[in-house]
């Protein structure tokens, strides 16, 4: 049976590596990395970190982001409370009330007619119409009337 | 307000339902012409260029409505922009008194 070679065992005497092609210029290079790579990571623990840079606008941010830190869980509604078994209160049908976030329109009823009695006389006047004819209110008694004030825009 | 004069020609005329029609509020008389020719206000209209009949009337701004019942009383008043349905309804209200 072959057994693969073990990549760890030492390496088997062979003919001798021409000089300058690696051999200890690579391994002192290796080395020389090492150590400044062990420095680096030194001089970075030793150094004070940098505060990270301010955004102008932090409030908003935290206002609108949720947070990464863990929340307390929501508590329960009333719906979702269980209820005691030998709780004798029938349950109830009715959704509790939620806030409606759109707006309602309700229109804005007419004000209550008045009285015949009780009606104000209207102010009497005489105009001239656009086409140059004249009108007097009075003349439109016997029929309803409406006077319809307006603009052309 | 063409809308107005749209019921106006349809019903409220043939019904004897008058409808006076006054214009002013930073307007000019030619302008109130080109509307009522545009819009077909075939109704009477009335260019109130000192907003005297407004100012006697109580009228606040445009549209507004006063309707007068058949002895010339003042039934009530509306300001704002209605559906002609509400003023149709007023109105046969007072012509059925």
């Amino acid at each position: 049976m072959i057994w693969p070679r073990n990549p760890f065992s030492p390496r088997p005497a062979g003919p001798a590596r021409p000089s300058g092609s690696g051999g200890l210029e690579s391994s002192s290079g290796a080395w020389l990395a090492l150590v400044w790579a062990l420095g680096v990571i030194l001089v970075g623990c030793a150094a004070p970190a940098e505060p990270a840079a301010t955004p102008d606008y932090p409030a908003t941010i935290q206002l609108l982001l949720p947070t990464a830190e863990p929340t307390e869980p929501p508590a329960p509604t009333a719906m979702l409370t269980p209820q005691p078994l030998t709780d004798a209160a029938p349950p109830t049908d009715t959704p509790a009330p939620t806030a409606s976030l759109r707006p309602t329109y309700t229109p804005r009823p007419l004000p209550t007619q008045a009285e015949a009695s009780e009606r104000e006389p209207s102010i009497p006047f005489q105009a001239s119409l656009l086409d140059g004819t004249d009108l007097l209110l009075a003349d439109t008694m016997g029929a309803p009337t409406l006077l319809a004030f307006w603009a052309p825009w | 307000m063409p809308v107005v004069a749209e019921r106006y020609r349809e019903k409220f005329e043939a019904a004897g339902i008058n409808v006076i029609g006054v214009s002013q509020f930073r307007t000019t008389e030619a302008d109130t012409i080109a509307f009522v020719e545009r819009n077909q206000l075939t109704f009477p209209n009335i260019y109130d260029e000192q907003a005297q009949l407004a100012s006697a009337y109580g009228i606040q701004g445009v549209p507004s409505y006063v309707f007068l019942d058949k002895a010339g009383r003042i039934a009530y008043r509306s300001a704002g922009a209605r559906g002609v349905d509400l003023i149709e309804a007023r109105l046969n209200d007072l012509l059925a008194e």
